[in-house]
């Protein structure tokens, strides 16, 4: 047993040396491929965490009817409420205070900005803070609110359901093409080693003569064609990753979204365990490749 | 050993290779197959390790039913049976021995098994003393002694040989041919396609003579 994996890995290993030149590009255009797979998947992962920050963190806001006068009042009553923690209130004033730090290259347009215009709002924390449980709470709080406003002066409710709607449907949206992006990848993945594969086949036809003619099966053919396509997948994966990792380390992450929707700390890198998966996946891919491309082989030879 | 019941062989619609051969050689027999080219010389060997199928007729070599044999059967009938060809094959960027271990190394078997038995079989075949050199440093017969060699260490029951002189000139066909005969001596079943009239005579064999993929002449 252990003769034979050896044998099978030398025969890799010899037909990789054999052609280092045709390897390299093969195993950097599945990198390429997969650095694309896993572009998407980052963009995932972040569109993930911000829709789950945006559930969890999203408080609510009271807008009051313009002109009224009892902010801190109207605040108090709200804090009253069943599931709420606290508010704030901010004022036209400090919402204009606000918006400067949120953009700050902005501070000319804002100084031109109609005061007016304005709002000043009444900020809400949810008491809840299970990220499970806060769906419910603020629907709860919000139609509380809903049913304050016959009688306080207040002119709307933001629940944030209108923004958690659009970004599950730009999530959704997004899983989607990420879905055919993998497809397609895999499928470039698929063609890139099984026609290195082919290329291995053909330079090595003289030897496959011999082992047809001795009366050696088709595994010793096939096998040391699977190593080689699982260690070109494996090794464009492992490339891809560190690819992706040192481009999102490149590119100035906290730039790339202002806020509100700004990611804290920078994008997120994909999960380890994701990049083992991709890793093995790609290995197992490879091997599939090799079995295509070694099967269209077996039944063309006699 | 060998024995063909029948047997037709055509290349697609017309061209009629074999035209119903039957013969039979012996367990451990030695048969030359002759007749001018075209004769169906290879295509009988070629059937005989079945790398090819006959179009009609019955096949059987050491045990195997050829007509019936699956594909995946076909490696275990290619062990019992030893091919060697005019133009040797060999694998150019491999030494003699690895040439010869080759054969062993696919069949899935441990070195500490396969060096001392290519050692023995290299001896045999005369080359002992070459074992680490490269196919195309050798002359043309010691190149066909390797192939023979490859052919003969897995110990087949059948050795098959199409035109294995056709390189050589007459005094190394010679030391060939006695490989063959060695062999058949140690209980192996050879079967020798060639042309060459003063060889056969020499040798003093049992001659198959095909003429237009007919049995024209037996001695057998
Ligand atoms: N692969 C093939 N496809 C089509 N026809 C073939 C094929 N192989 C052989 N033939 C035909 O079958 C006939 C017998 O050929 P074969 O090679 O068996 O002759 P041979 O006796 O070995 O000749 P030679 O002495 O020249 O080697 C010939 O007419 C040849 O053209
Ligand atoms: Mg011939």
């Amino acid at each position: 047993m252990m003769h034979r994996l050896a044998w099978f890995g030398a025969q890799a290993a010899r037909s990789i040396g054999a052609s280092p030149v045709v390897q390299l590009v093969a195993v950097s255009t599945i990198a390429v491929a997969l650095m694309v797979l896993g572009a998407v998947g980052v963009a995932l992962v972040n569109l993930d965490g911000l829709v789950d920050r945006w559930r969890a963190d999203a408080d609510l806001v009271v807008f009051p009817r313009p002109g009224a006068a009892e902010l801190p009042a109207l605040a108090a009553r709200v804090e009253a409420l069943d599931g709420v923690a606290g508010t704030r209130t901010l004022d036209r004033d400090a919402a204009l205070a606000d918006l400067r730090a949120a953009f700050p290259d902005d501070a000319p347009l804002l100084d031109g900005l109609d005061r007016a215009l304005l709002p000043a709002v009444i900020e809400v924390r949810l008491a809840e803070r299970d990220p499970a449980r806060r769906g419910p709470a603020r629907a709860a709080v919000a139609e509380a609110l809903r049913a304050m406003q016959a009688f306080e002066a207040i002119d709307a409710v933001d629940d944030g359901a209108d923004l958690v709607a659009r970004l599950e449907r730009l999530r959704t949206g997004a899983r989607a093409g990420g879905a055919v992006m993998a497809a397609l990848a895999l499928l470039a993945v698929v063609f890139i080693i099984s026609n290195t594969i082919r290329l291995t086949l053909f330079a090595r036809r003289d030897e496959l003569e011999i082992m047809r003619l001795v009366g050696a099966t088709d595994l010793f053919i096939r096998a040391p064609c699977y190593l080689e396509g699982a260690l070109q997948g494996a090794a464009g994966a492992l490339l891809a990753t560190g690819g992706l990792w040192l481009l999102m380390r490149a590119v100035p992450a906290d730039g790339l979204l202002d806020a509100p929707f700004g990611v804290e700390g920078g994008l997120r890198f994909l999960p380890p365990e994701a990049v083992v998966a991709g890793v093995l996946g790609a290995a197992l891919v490879g091997v599939l490749a090799s079995h295509l491309a070694t099967g269209r082989f077996i039944r063309e030879g006699a | 050993m060998i024995r063909l019941f029948h047997v037709t062989k055509r290349y697609g619609r017309d061209d009629l290779a074999l035209d119903d051969v039957s013969l039979r050689v012996e367990k451990g027999g030695f048969a030359f197959v002759t007749g001018p080219s075209g004769a169906g010389k290879s295509t009988l060997l070629k059937l005989l390790f079945a790398a090819e199928r006959p179009t009609d007729g019955r096949i059987l070599v050491a045990g195997h039913d050829l007509s019936r044999l699956r594909a995946s059967s076909v490696p275990i009938l290619r062990r019992n049976v030893g091919v060697v060809f005019q133009d040797f094959r060999l694998l150019l960027r491999r030494t003699v021995f690895d040439n010869v271990a080759f054969a062993l190394e696919v069949l899935g078997q441990p070195r500490s098994r396969i060096r001392p038995r290519v050692e023995a079989v290299l001896r045999q075949v005369g080359l002992g003393h070459k074992m680490d050199a490269l196919p195309l440093r050798l002359s043309g017969g010691e190149q066909q002694r390797v192939a023979i060699a490859r052919a003969l260490v897995g110990e087949p029951a059948v050795l098959l040989a199409d035109e294995p002189t056709g390189n050589l000139d007459a005094a190394l066909s010679r030391d060939i041919m006695d490989l063959f005969t060695d062999a058949h001596i140690r209980g192996t079943t050879v079967l020798v396609a060639t042309h060459d009239a003063q060889l056969m005579r020499a040798v003093g064999k049992r001659i198959i003579r095909l003429e237009r993929g007919r049995v024209v002449e037996d001695d057998g």
